[in-house]
């Protein structure tokens, strides 16, 4: 399997799997109510134009909530990315691309920052 | 309907979603007292669905992000806080972009090395128009977000004109020897053209300058939410030399790369709101895959001229409500 093929591949089942947790996650706020913030509330406060509170992303008890369990599911999606980089690199590595493969671990690495900002 | 047999986890997917929000539905009219009250919630988060899966449908079949679309109009047309639109718009960008990737890249229209050195400096460009969209927001407040919708305005004019002008681009550009950074990345590239039943052969040229014009790009797309596949385009294909198709198929695996990092300062602030993000993703998701597959039998040169019209009138909408909120316009 070539290196782009390895990058697509991974990158579809991760984002297939992150709208199926993004499903899950609706399930819970729309039919349970299990959201962080009454759902009546959220919408009345951003069909006001305003926004909400920061998310808590350090805190445990925000991925038990419908919230919580959308944001998985988008991450999943979006940090499928990185695996999906690094397992193409080894690849571009060894057909002589170096210097692209630096530049793919330079993005895995950027993406990989801005998670850890905003989870600090 | 060959698309629904040939991609049985589409199929699922499609179901999946349209039984969650059929269950929700018929729970909110057994339960008066329920979480949603179907009148409002759940229409509003089943249209949504709706609208995006329509706009990824019409984002692929033009060869742009679904950014470009959506944010100006829901910018236009309500009174969301411009942040929270423009978060909801980066996710609108980038994931019809994730999930037709693999497609892109298994027919050869996508050379992961391209993508790999063209999205280094969108991801740099777009996290600095993430950070500067939430410094303008605390800086000007509500004044900043007339100025924002004003941009926005102009800044659609200006990517209509190169919608507009997209005839004088190159479908098979002359492939001449690459110069600086683009001859030590060695970046010669091929695919097979279906059409011409042969390969197509190109070699990236001026690869500095398109670097830093992908800072800009991404910078825009942080900043508006947009994305910036409007953009991306005429960059591979007038600057760097890319035939056209390639360009536009790159463009979309591109653009979801670029915006992965942008995405972050958003949800940090409160910005990206998930359950109103989640009809939106999901979408992009299924229309990422439909477009795909309509692409061969749709006039894209009529779903292009109705984008334009689309942009126009939207762009003077943004223009007249940034004008008010500056109160400049009555």
């Amino acid at each position: 399997m070539s290196a782009g093929k390895n990058y697509g591949t991974v990158l579809y089942w991760g984002t297939m799997l992150g709208s199926v947790i993004v499903l899950l996650g609706s399930l819970m706020g729309l039919m349970l109510g299990l959201s962080w913030m009454p759902l009546q509330q959220q919408y009345d406060l951003l069909l006001s134009g305003q926004q909400l509170a920061s998310v808590p992303l350090a805190q445990w008890r925000y991925y038990a909530s419908a919230d919580g369990v959308i944001l998985i599911g988008l991450g999943c999606a979006i940090l499928s990315l990185v695996p999906a980089i690094l397992g193409s690199l080894p690849r571009l590595w060894r057909s002589g691309a170096r210097l692209v493969a630096v530049c793919g671990l330079l993005n895995a690495a950027l993406i990989l920052g801005a998670v850890a900002s905003a989870i600090n | 309907m060959g698309v629904l047999v040939r991609v049985p986890e589409l199929t699922l997917l499609i179901v999946l979603s349209l039984a969650c929000y059929a269950a929700s539905a018929i729970f909110a009219l057994a339960q008066p007292d329920a979480a949603v009250s179907l009148g409002s919630i759940l229409t509003l988060t089943v249209a949504s669905f709706v609208l995006s899966l329509v706009i990824a449908i019409v984002a692929v079949v033009a060869g742009i992000g679904g950014g470009v679309i959506f944010t100006p109009i829901v910018l236009g047309f309500t009174s969301l806080d411009t942040l929270v639109v423009r978060a909801t718009g980066l996710v609108v960008a980038m994931f019809s972009g994730l999930i037709s990737a693999a497609p892109l890249l298994k027919q050869g229209l996508v050379d992961i090395r391209l993508v790999y050195v063209c999205a280094l400096p969108t991801i740099i460009g777009g996290l600095g128009g993430a950070v500067a969209a939430f410094q303008l927001a605390s800086i000007m407040g509500p004044s900043g977000d007339a100025l924002v919708r004003l941009l926005l305005g102009l800044l659609l004019l200006m990517v209509a004109l190169i919608f507009v002008r997209g005839g004088r681009r190159h479908d098979y550009p002359q492939a001449k020897p690459a110069t600086g950074v683009a001859a030590i990345l060695a970046l010669d590239m091929s695919y097979y053209e279906v059409s011409l039943q042969s390969q197509v052969s190109y070699k990236i040229r001026r690869l500095g300058w398109a670097m830093g014009l992908f800072v800009v790009v991404g910078f825009v797309g942080g900043f508006f939410g947009l994305g910036g596949g409007w953009a991306m385009v005429p960059v591979l294909n007038l600057v760097m030399a890319v035939p056209l198709k390639a360009a536009a198929a790159s463009s979309g695996v591109l653009l979801a790369l670029g915006n992965a990092a942008a995405i972050w300062p958003y949800i940090v602030y409160g910005a990206l709101v998930p359950l109103l993000v989640a009809p939106w993703m999901l979408g992009q998701v299924i229309g990422g895959v439909l477009g795909a597959h309509l692409l061969s039998r749709v006039k894209v040169a009529v779903v292009r001229r109705l984008l334009i019209v689309m942009l126009c009138l939207t762009a003077i909408k943004l223009i007249h409500r940034g004008l008010q909120g500056l109160g400049v316009a009555p």
